[in-house]
């Protein structure tokens, strides 16, 4: 693996293909990035998702595989660009805002599993 | 002597005003866990586990400790930890926060002039409002967050970030249940979501590290909406006799609206019945419109009558203090469920 940061389709697609790798009757489904139009994703990383998706997909007792993203921070600022445009399509004013959005941690995602392997760094330490 | 158990009050969760409590609200002395000889985290942990349901769980030490309200009253007891747990487990990294003890000496009143009272009043007791930025691994706010619980603002706002309940619960009540006292609740209404924000200069304060809003000014800055901002919320606070007591304490000790207390609606009006100095000049123009929005006037509010004395301020306390709507007094211990957890 090179060591350079994997693009939003590659990564959709690395994680898709570990599945149907396994097998193609298995599915997967990825969450939480749907407005994600453009993005960069650590590469190291990516292959560490890539070998936890895999070792799940492998697993014969399991036949659907999900993948949610969620922000590991459980209180996030955000900013609002707010844009206004003319008739024809010209910008004509932006304003900049921002907000704190306050979601639920991990554990929400977690219900009924007993067996978690949390293989996260600590927060700092990644 | 501790019997291996630690007595916890509980709100249970759907109990109160509107939707009610969104999770269940544990109230505990820290002095509990003294006896028990159990350290603040595992005695957090304890009570997750025990509940097994989202939780919020506040740690008091009512013996030891004073506090501050937002609008810079002096009240003994205090919030020194404040937790979130859900599903029996307390986030890691985000699901406790222990508040800072404030070293408080004279040269602290130059910049906080409202813990003059607190000082002279509770000379044994520690100073607990926030907590200490130097545990958070990233700036939060003053949150705890477990799964779907949040415990923000030091404590002192609940919510369930799944089904978006919120409820506000002020010191004040707190302590009364703590006290197993009467409690107050109803629906916030336009004076509380105004006076909230009619904040002081606090350091380590319950919403933020360094609190900059001066007294006679809004941190809201809202305008004709902070009357909405938190308007609509079920509450649990302490009955308005309480809130004007403490006030009138301030009051008598010669702390004053917009010079050393913030100027939110309940301290107005109770400095206005008691004919002292409403410091007009000091309420800008921001607070003014929060206040006049909400038909209070600062400039005519001190010529509303002739002054009463303490016992009549209190004794009318109901009528003087606004706020709360479709408000029940009811006896804490009806609603709080007093259980003794094994550790």
């Amino acid at each position: 693996m090179r060591a350079m940061h994997t693009s939003l389709p590659d990564w959709l697609q690395k994680l898709t293909a570990a599945v149907y790798q396994c097998s193609p009757l298995k599915t997967v489904v990825i969450k939480g990035l749907e407005n994600l139009q453009y993005a960069k994703f650590q590469s190291l990383r990516t292959g560490r998702v890539e070998l936890a998706v895999t070792a799940l997909a492998a697993d014969s007792r399991v036949e659907n595989v999900e993948i949610v993203v969620v922000p590991r921070i459980p209180e996030t600022m955000h900013t609002i660009i707010i844009k206004g445009f003319d008739k024809s399509g010209s910008p004509v004013r932006a304003i900049l805002e921002n907000t704190n959005i306050l979601h639920p941690t991990e554990d929400v995602e977690l219900v009924g599993f007993a067996a978690v392997e949390d293989r996260r760094p600590k927060l700092g330490e990644h | 002597m501790s019997d291996g158990r630690i007595e916890v009050r509980l709100l249970p969760k759907g109990c109160g005003p509107q939707h009610g409590a969104p999770v269940h609200i544990a109230y505990v002395d820290v002095g509990e866990f003294a006896q028990a000889g159990l350290a603040l985290d595992e005695g957090l942990q304890s009570i997750a586990k025990h509940v097994h349901s989202p939780v919020a769980i506040n740690v008091f030490d009512m013996e030891h400790a004073y506090t501050t309200t937002s609008d810079g009253l002096c009240v003994a007891g205090a919030i020194v930890a404040f937790a979130a747990a859900d599903g029996g487990k307390i986030h890691p990294e985000f699901g406790r926060l222990f508040c800072k003890e404030r070293e408080v000496t004279p040269a602290t009143f130059v910049r906080e002039p409202h813990l003059k009272l607190g000082y002279a009043r509770f000379p044994g007791r520690k100073l607990f409002i926030g907590p200490d930025p130097l545990q958070k691994i990233v700036p939060l706010h003053n949150v705890a967050i477990s799964g779907r619980v949040v415990n923000n603002n030091s404590g002192t706002e609940v919510m369930d970030c799944v089904t978006m309940e919120e409820m506000l619960v002020p010191i004040l009540g707190q302590l009364q249940i703590l006290r197993d006292q009467d409690i107050l609740w109803g629906s916030t209404g336009k004076e509380i979501s105004v006076g909230i924000g009619c904040t002081i200069v606090e350091d380590y304060s319950r919403s933020q590290q360094f609190l900059q809003c001066k007294p006679g000014d809004t941190a809201h800055s809202s305008g004709v909406y902070a009357q909405t901002l938190k308007a609509r919320l079920p509450c649990i606070v302490a009955p308005k006799e309480v809130l004007a007591t403490a006030i009138l304490d301030a009051l008598d000790f010669g702390l004053r609206p917009a010079a050393e207390l913030g100027c939110s609606p309940a301290v107005l009006q109770v400095a206005a019945a008691y004919g002292v100095e409403l410091n007009a000049h000091n309420i800008t123009p921001a607070a003014r419109l929060e206040l006049a929005a909400i038909g209070i006037n600062v400039d005519t509010l001190a010529q509303s009558g002739p002054a009463l004395s303490r016992e009549q301020i209190i004794r009318q306390a109901d009528t003087i203090i606004p706020g709360v709507e479709n408000a029940a007094r009811i006896k804490s211990e009806q609603v709080i469920e007093k259980i003794r957890i094994k550790v």
